[in-house]
């Protein structure tokens, strides 16, 4: 895949209002890479979830900043995975109610989840489960509906 | 209802769940809509905290709901443990897969009593 359509890129204010629109320009391109439903519902679930952290504990008291999402298409010879990053500059707040859940979505919905805080901020990576290559049909773009 | 003008974000209460009584007055069925994420969930949550207690049993109709976020599993868990310590029951209808995969992944989906559709969670 040379083409744009393995990376995503988007950075919009930490407010939970930008949330909604988030999801639905992730699901975009899920939907543009041919993803397979549970995995894109998955993934969707999971990402949403970093992002809600960033929002809510990354600006606490402090100024509200942005959370930057990029997502890239690692594609392999018989399967291909999404990595997203989510960051944030904000200070981590370790224990605000229910993020227990929010880990538990991620750590379920994915892969791999790691968390790495230094003084910049808090960057959240997220492996999807491996899922199949799209059909390659002798037709081509032909058969994509 | 109190009259609640549009809460933070511009969300209203009937964005996000509409009451019905179902049977003879005893059983109060919740639909909930929409993305039920850290915005509209408090508003779920002072909903419920405020009609469930008077219902011997309570459908929480989750098939018009697109997401699913912690905050939404967290409200409710939360209207599950109102229920249980009033000695009353709680049935919940999933309805998408994005629902019953955020409980599921949580580990929460066995927690609730789920059946397929309104109709069944009332009759049985």
């Amino acid at each position: 895949m040379a083409d744009d359509a393995g990376y995503y890129s988007i950075r919009f204010g930490a407010d939970p209002v930008q949330l909604a629109f988030f999801r639905a320009g992730l699901d975009r391109w899920l939907q543009g890479l041919s993803w397979p439903e549970e995995a894109r519902v998955d993934a969707i679930l999971a990402v949403s979830e970093a992002c809600t952290n960033a929002v809510k504990h990354a600006y606490v008291g402090g100024v509200p900043g942005d959370v930057e999402v990029v997502g890239r298409l690692v594609a392999g010879p018989s399967s291909r995975q999404i990595v997203v990053t989510v960051r944030d500059e904000g200070v981590w707040r370790p224990d605000q109610g229910a993020t227990g859940y929010g880990m538990s979505v991620m750590n379920g919905c994915m892969d791999r989840v790691s968390i790495r805080r230094d003084d910049a901020g808090t960057t959240v990576t997220l492996r999807s489960v491996p899922v199949p290559l799209p059909h390659s049909s002798p037709e081509g773009m032909a058969a994509v509906e | 209802m109190s009259e609640t003008p549009a809460d933070e974000g511009g969300v209203e209460i009937s964005d996000v769940v509409r009451f019905e009584q179902a049977g003879d007055g005893s059983s109060l069925v919740a639909h909930v809509r929409g993305e039920i994420d850290t915005l509209t969930a408090p508003l779920l949550r002072t909903e419920l905290d405020a009609r469930l207690p008077a219902a011997p049993l309570v459908v929480l109709d989750l098939s018009g709901v697109t997401f699913l976020g912690s905050a939404g599993l967290a409200v409710l868990v939360a209207a599950k443990d109102q229920v249980d310590r009033s000695g009353h029951s709680l049935k919940l209808v999933c309805g998408s897969r994005i629902v019953t995969r955020a409980l599921q992944a949580t580990g929460l989906l066995g927690l609730f009593d789920v059946a397929d559709g309104v109709t069944e969670a009332l009759s049985s």
